[in-house]
């Protein structure tokens, strides 16, 4: 019961990650790895800035380094870069090499040791209740909640807003958007700074509850990506499947030991495409024995 | 081609001067001119990849140029991107009658009220358009990807319509389409020139069905543009179009 | 001063062959891998621990590391070669990770975070390790050179850049192009496998950070910079990225932490390459 509380909690979170990535993707079709040196940079900005301007002054001008980065990448790299005609594999390299400079600029001056900060209202979320007979930490509750809400609140902004109904086309026809007098460009920078916001969030939100490492952003984007790929890149879907892999890693934990959690998003991709592949497989097999059944008959 | 009619004004119409467009240092057209007024109907006649798309899209902005001027009502647009164009008054309504297949057909009508931002405004040209096309009215639900190809052609005219174009270019509107939707989209066209005093470049293969309802016509071959006078109406005009089409002797003339 | 350079050109001659050997699987099969640097590293450690462990000579630990990579790597790509290019980058970046994760944790097989150490070296008599190694390692990579030149000039290596370009043009032809492409990522491993043993040999201890993500993309790097149609371009992609590090007397690379700024370095580097590659293509064409 508890595994299965801590399964939808984690699986909360993970969506916000996947939202907040796929919702770029959509838009850009960029592997955005940049996306989890944005996720870092949040939670060392609001590390690095609390002691000295305050708990709340910290968290908006890390959530503006979030959108600076965001936006910064897609200006100074991607946007020149495609210019000249980069595929879309050679964005990703780029966006690797980017993530790996960012990630190594912070273990240069900050050093490669987790850091941690004081929970904020503790005397509330520091508590513990018992939802469906297991305990856990207000905290935690309180993550799971708000990442549930922006998640609704994104869904909502893309269903209803004029802004979000221009994302959604450009999501679906670049092109034709652009001929319809959508200025693409600036939709595509409008995805990155909501992307980055969302993301530099959740970046917070670890850093309260487990503390962060410079290396925590990339598994984060792997959960973020894997849950997009598996819901086939919509806002939705890709949640469905955040709380799946959530779930799904709370019944690992029965028989794997917890340092082999990082490995569950990549085992869940891989067994997912190895289904896929099987799949395509047993199409192509059946298609080819109705063709010989109806060249016999 | 239809007969004689007073020459209409050019200062408010498209001007394109010199033109030399392609791929990267690939040249597809080399100093191509050519004018649309409002209120008339302009042919780009040619073969399957002659230019007329990077004509087009050359004008309209998704590709840069090389060389030459664009002007739309005097004013030089060579720089504009699509989208400035779409909101300027130039509107491409690109081939294959593509739309937002994922979103529903209002949704797709009112993708272009991010542009217009008048509400009423918007509501009366979104009437309009439902008045030209009554079969969209029945499908305003639905996804854009379930519609046939003749209601999928009027929704993508429709949307550029919206945006209140001075000049519309259109993209072999008429690929695919079963012969009576040719027709009613053929009676649209006229429609909307006369009403909206639009002027229309067309871009197609389909020579008799875009000789009958221009008004003058260029055939592109030979990465250059040629000229069909208005003095050689019907059968001749369309000899010679097709002469000039396969590159033929009769081209010399 | 002397052994640092043997140290240098060896290392520059494990990371041709391991470019070349990507060239292949990125230049003719048109497959991003980024699983590269993580199978030169099972490479190493088939050949660390089965000499270090298992007491096996060093000639038999590189057939090994060869063959046992080739296999895992020919497993990997069964699986996704069928992907489009984005979705099989990220698998075999996910791969990436898996591997490096199971080295960590699998500790009664891999010894864990603590490493192998004392791997040794191919020796002959009396003669110094270092610079055996060095003439190897350049023997080696003469050898893979000419290999992957005939390969890639091969019918085979035809049949590779016909099916990246137009798979379904292949297969209307009746070519298989997904058991094309599988042995083509399969021969690519095996080079791998065999950068791997010597560079576990080069370094002499080898340990699970050394082959995460950042090495995979060097390599990519090393292949981009080149230019992706020519082996010699691998080599000398090889050489400019081991080299400019190098050249700049960042930490030694056998150090385990490769050390964040050296890492900066890397990153820019690649960022660098493929706008200088996209820059004098854009200005070529």
């Amino acid at each position: 019961m508890s595994l299965l509380l801590y399964g939808l909690i984690s699986g909360c979170v993970y969506g916000l990650w996947a939202a907040s990535f796929s919702l770029i993707y959509r838009a850009t079709r960029i592997f955005h790895v940049v996306h989890a040196a944005v996720f870092t940079t949040a939670a060392y900005g609001y590390w690095v800035a609390s002691p000295l301007i305050g708990q709340v002054a910290a968290a908006a001008f890390a959530l503006v380094l979030s959108v600076v980065l965001g936006v910064g990448a897609e200006l100074l790299l991607y946007r020149p870069l495609a210019r000249r005609g980069a595929s879309a594999v050679l964005l990703f390299v780029v966006s690797l090499g980017a993530y790996i400079v960012v990630e190594n600029t912070i273990q240069l001056i900050w050093g490669a040791a987790p850091r941690s900060v004081p929970v904020p209202f503790d005397s509330v979320l520091q508590t513990y209740v018992t939802v469906l007979g297991a305990g856990v930490s207000a905290l935690e509750l309180a993550e799971a909640g708000v990442a549930l809400a922006l998640w609704g609140g994104l869904v909502a902004f893309l269903r209803w807003t004029s802004l979000g109904a221009a994302i959604r086309a450009v999501t679906i026809a670049p092109e034709l958007a652009e001929l319809s007098g959508i200025k693409v460009g600036q939709i595509r920078v409008a995805t990155f700074a909501g992307g980055s916001l969302l993301i530099g969030i959740a970046g917070l939100m670890m850093l309260m509850k487990t503390g962060i490492e410079p290396s925590s952003g990339l598994p984060v984007w792997v959960v973020a990506i894997v849950a997009t790929l598996i819901g086939r890149a919509s806002v939705v879907g890709s949640f469905v499947a955040s709380i799946g892999m959530g779930l799904t890693e709370s019944a690992m934990l029965i028989w794997f030991p917890a340092a082999w959690q990082p490995a569950m998003p990549v085992l869940i991709l891989l067994g997912f495409l190895v289904v896929d592949a099987a799949r395509a497989r047993l199409v192509t097999w059946q298609g080819r024995r109705l063709a010989r059944r109806n060249v016999a008959g | 081609m239809s007969s004689a009619q007073p020459l209409p004004s050019l200062s408010d119409g498209l001007s394109v001067r010199g033109l030399h467009a392609g791929y990267g240092r690939k040249t597809v057209l080399q100093d191509v001119s050519l004018d649309v007024a409002r209120g008339e109907i302009v042919a780009l006649l040619g073969v399957n990849g002659a230019g007329k798309t990077t004509f087009l899209k050359t004008v309209i902005g998704l590709l840069a140029r090389q060389q030459g001027t664009i002007h739309l009502g005097g004013q030089d647009i060579g720089r504009r991107s699509a989208a400035e164009n779409a909101r300027g008054g130039l509107v491409l309504v690109p081939e294959g009658a593509r739309s937002f297949h994922d979103l529903t057909v209002r949704e797709n009508l009112h993708i272009s009220s991010l542009i217009v931002r008048d509400g009423a405004d918007f509501r009366r040209r979104y009437e309009e358009v439902l008045d030209c096309f009554p079969n969209l009215t029945r499908r305003l639900a639905q996804k854009a990807g379930v519609l046939s190809g003749g209601e999928r052609q009027m929704l993508a005219i429709g949307r550029a319509l919206i945006l209140r174009p001075r000049i519309l270019l259109l993209d072999e509107p008429f690929l695919g389409l079963a012969p009576v939707m040719i027709g009613e989209v053929v009676r649209q066209l006229h429609n909307l020139k006369e009403r909206l005093q639009c002027g229309i470049l067309i871009a197609e293969q389909h020579v008799p069905t875009t000789l009958k309802l221009c008004d003058r016509a260029f055939v592109v071959r030979d990465h250059g543009m040629h000229a069909v006078g208005r003095e050689e109406d019907g059968a001749d005009a369309e000899s010679k179009i097709v002469s000039l089409l396969l590159g033929t002797s009769a081209a010399a003339h | 001063m002397i052994v640092y350079l043997y140290e240098v050109v060896a290392l520059a001659c494990i990371f041709a062959i391991a470019s070349m050997s990507l060239n292949l699987v990125l230049g003719r099969a048109g497959l991003f891998s980024l699983a590269h640097g993580v199978l030169l590293g099972i490479g190493a450690y088939i050949y660390g621990l089965l000499t270090t462990q298992a007491g096996v000579s060093p000639a038999v630990g590189v057939v090994a590391a060869v063959v046992g990579t080739a296999v895992l790597g020919a497993a990997l790509a069964a699986v996704s070669v069928h992907l489009d290019e984005e979705q099989f980058a990220v698998t075999t970046l996910a791969f990436n990770l898996l591997v490096v994760i199971v080295l960590t944790n699998w500790a009664s097989l891999t010894r864990g975070a603590y490493g192998v150490a004392q791997i040794p070296r191919l020796s002959i008599g009396d003669a110094d390790p270092q610079l055996m190694l060095l003439l190897a390692a350049l023997l080696l990579a003469a050898l893979t050179f000419v290999a992957f030149r005939a390969l890639a000039k091969s019918g085979f290596g035809q049949l590779l850049v016909a099916s990246a370009s137009d798979p379904d043009m292949v297969r209307a032809l009746g070519g298989p192009v997904w058991s094309l492409r599988v042995r083509a990522f399969a021969i690519g491993s095996a080079g791998a496998g065999l950068a791997g043993a010597l560079f576990a040999m080069q370094a002499g201890y080898i340990a699970p950070p050394l082959f995460e993500l950042h090495l995979s993309v060097l390599i990519l790097a090393m292949v981009i910079l080149g230019g992706t149609r020519s082996v010699g371009g691998a080599v000398l992609g090889a050489v400019v990225l081991i080299g400019i590090p190098e050249a700049l007397r960042f930490a030694a690379f056998n150090a385990v932490s490769a050390g964040p700024l050296r890492q900066i370095v890397f990153g820019l580097l690649i960022i660098v390459t493929i706008y200088v590659r996209l820059h004098s293509k854009t200005s070529r064409a």
